[in-house]
């Protein structure tokens, strides 16, 4: 739940914005239940037949949570980075691990993923 | 008579003048001689025996036995110079001193003796000396000789001083202050403005202390001058560098330590002590800075109390002080500080004696205000054309310097009385025991314990510190930031997070200058920067976080309230 400024005041409220803007139904801090335990998702995004868990990393370390939070929600994984540096340092650790066959999974940077949404939300 | 005489007798007229001219008739027989063929009385016998007398004498000079120079008539005074070349003493009136005496003399030529030998003469007579030796701490050991004459001698390192040169207690503040700011302006080389900026700085203190009222017992020193230069705001930057710079590194130094009192010792009391100062391991301008406030405090002091044509009550001298004397010279076209102290101390009954090794890099004006002048063995064809020329020798006599000058003999000229012919003397070798070493000197302080003096002690711990250390963060207080940076912090914290361009815009400022501003704050932890690709190409944004230093300094900007 402890964020840093440049996560939780930054990255995470202008990519809501943009989704709020194209009327989607967002939800910050979302719990999601992973085996037996509470966890939250940076961003919840639905619009029309889309489920998406965003979440905003600076670094590959959490990327095993975000798979399992993605999972449970039977959402699409839209991982958010600031940079393409730390987007290919994760790309290399997502390919490390065992994911489920049916997870889509999206590891962008910020832009590309502002981008992204927007083709989504036409 | 004289004349109807002897111009029937032309050579024998010129044998006389050159008899005269070299002492040849100052025993029984030639004044008896003299007397006689001054009453025109001339016959074989006596024009035999005068002319026996000058050939031979024009023999050995044309041998070089005999110096081109007359025998002095210099026989009357308290001062003695030592012995002429007919064992003749020559002397002196000490009043003559007045005038300012020049002595120049290369290293090993005897100078240092020669002041060892007047100075303890001046002493017995009444007069107080003052002795600086620039370098050497060879002088000190005529204190036991002053002793024996009654006379405390005390010796006095640089960094011993209690000395204050805002300091004007029985002078007039207004002139005492124009004379420090001119010293200060001269020997810390200050830009234009700045001298004015020193001025306006002494005024407020002086206001400040209540001097101009007064009503003051204590004075500010220079130390309160360099804050006050650094605590007001709105100088000019490049002028208040300089007297930072300058000042600070001059009070930084351990001499510098010396000048921290209120009230220091007074060159008007001091002056009724023989003091030896001894100026080593000191820069040159706390040479000048110590020894021209005290020396001008002494003749504006003197001529405030409307004293003219005074006796000799001080003595002077600058030991080794070519450098000194040479570090006066100033490229704007003024009178050096010392030529002017020499062109006014007659009157006011003090003897300014400098003693150097080359007449090099003493100014002209120096030299004419030097009515002694006194050569001994010089290093330099031109030292001796200027200097022979100035004393008033003819080629021969310059050869004859040149050729046959020893240590501890010397070629004298003085420009008071009717004599004024150059001269050559020898001066004896002293042997002074060394008896006074620094434990007995620092002993000998004590009797200057009883001069009034106050400490200024809240710069015990003083140090200067350099100007860009305002950048650091500060512990506590209002940060030393600029109207610009503060407005720049300000919109950070009110709008957190936003690509850095657009703070340049809130605030108003060039996009150049807004990096320099960010840097500076990254620097110095008030701001932390965060980089993302906010476009598909070029450089990422920066987005700037607030840290608590920041929005410490905005809330206190703000009153103590939030941002």
């Amino acid at each position: 739940m402890s964020q840093g400024f440049f996560h939780g005041h930054v990255l995470v409220p202008s990519l809501e914005r943009v989704c709020l803007s194209r009327g989607a139904d967002v939800r910050r801090e979302h719990p999601v239940r992973v085996d037996g335990h509470i966890r939250f998702v940076d961003l919840y995004i639905r619009y029309r037949g889309w489920r998406i868990a965003c979440e905003v990393e600076n670094c590959a370390n959490r990327v095993r949570h975000d798979i399992a939070k993605a999972s449970a929600l039977q959402a699409t994984l839209l991982i958010v980075t600031p940079d393409g540096t730390t987007a290919r340092a994760i790309r290399r650790k997502m390919r490390t691990l065992k994911k489920p066959k049916e997870l889509q999974i999206w590891i962008l940077s910020y832009c590309p993923a502002l981008q992204r949404l927007g083709e989504i939300m036409i | 008579m004289k004349s109807q005489t002897h111009n029937n007798h032309s050579p024998l007229l010129a044998d006389m003048v050159y008899g005269v001219k070299h002492g040849l008739f100052e025993d029984d027989l030639g004044r008896s001689l003299h007397q006689v063929w001054s009453l025109g009385v001339s016959d074989e016998l006596i024009d035999g025996m005068i002319k026996a007398r000058v050939r031979s004498c024009q023999v050995q000079e044309a041998f070089g036995h005999v110096p081109p120079f007359q025998k002095s008539h210099l026989d009357n005074g308290e001062v003695v110079w030592g012995k002429g070349l007919w064992n003749e003493v020559i002397r002196q009136p000490a009043q003559d001193l007045c005038s300012g005496m020049g002595v120049f003399s290369g290293t090993g030529g005897g100078k240092s003796n020669l002041l060892s030998f007047i100075a303890p003469q001046i002493a017995a007579r009444g007069a107080n000396v003052w002795l600086a030796e620039m370098y050497k701490t060879q002088l000190r050991q005529l204190r036991p000789v002053f002793q024996r004459l009654g006379k405390d001698l005390v010796v006095l390192r640089a960094d011993g001083w209690k000395y204050n040169p805002l300091y004007a207690e029985c002078r007039d503040p207004h002139v005492h202050l124009l004379m420090v700011v001119d010293l200060l302006d001269r020997i810390l080389d200050l830009p234009l403005r700045a001298r004015s900026i020193l001025l306006q700085g002494c005024h407020e203190l002086y206001r400040k202390f209540g001097v101009w009222d007064g009503k003051s017992k204590t004075f500010p020193c220079l130390f309160d001058l360099f804050e006050w230069v650094r605590s007001t705001p709105g100088l000019n930057p490049q002028s208040r560098d300089a007297i930072l710079d300058r000042l600070g590194a001059l009070l930084a130094s351990r001499a510098g330590r010396c000048m921290a009192y209120r009230v220091g010792w007074n060159p008007v009391d001091l002056q009724r002590f023989s003091v030896i100062f001894e100026m080593r391991d000191v820069s040159e301008q706390i040479k000048q800075l110590l020894l021209e406030t005290c020396l001008y405090s002494i003749f504006q002091y003197e001529y405030q109390r409307g004293v003219v044509n005074a006796p000799l009550s001080l003595f002077i001298a600058f030991e080794d002080s070519q450098r000194f004397l040479s570090s006066n010279q100033q490229t704007k076209g003024e009178i050096t500080p010392i030529a002017e102290l020499a062109a006014v101390e007659r009157g006011s009954g003090k003897a300014l004696c400098i003693l150097g090794q080359t007449t090099h890099g003493i100014s002209r004006p120096l030299m004419a205000n030097l009515t002694t002048k006194i050569m001994g063995r010089l290093g330099t064809h031109e030292d001796y054309q200027t200097l022979g020329a100035d004393m008033g020798m003819d080629a021969a006599q310059i050869v004859w310097a040149m050729k046959n000058l020893k240590a501890g003999t010397f070629i004298g000229q003085t420009s008071i009385g009717n004599w004024r012919e150059p001269f050559v003397f020898r001066v004896p070798h002293l042997n002074i025991p060394v008896t006074v070493d620094d434990q007995a000197a620092a002993e000998s302080l004590k009797a200057l314990d009883g001069l009034p003096t106050e400490r200024a002690s809240e710069f015990d711990h003083w140090e200067m510190r350099p100007i860009v250390e305002v950048r650091e963060v500060p512990a506590s207080g209002v940060p030393p930031l600029s109207e610009v940076e503060l407005r720049y912090l300000k919109s950070v914290v009110q709008n957190p997070g936003k690509p850095s361009g657009l703070y340049a815009r809130l605030v108003g400022i060039s996009g150049k200058r807004a990096v320099e501003i960010r840097t500076q704050f990254v620097a110095s932890g008030y701001l932390r920067e965060h980089k993302a690709a906010t476009g598909k190409r070029g450089r990422h944004s920066i987005f700037l976080e607030p840290l608590p230093p920041a929005l410490e300094a905005v809330a206190k900007l703000n009153g103590g309230g939030l941002p």
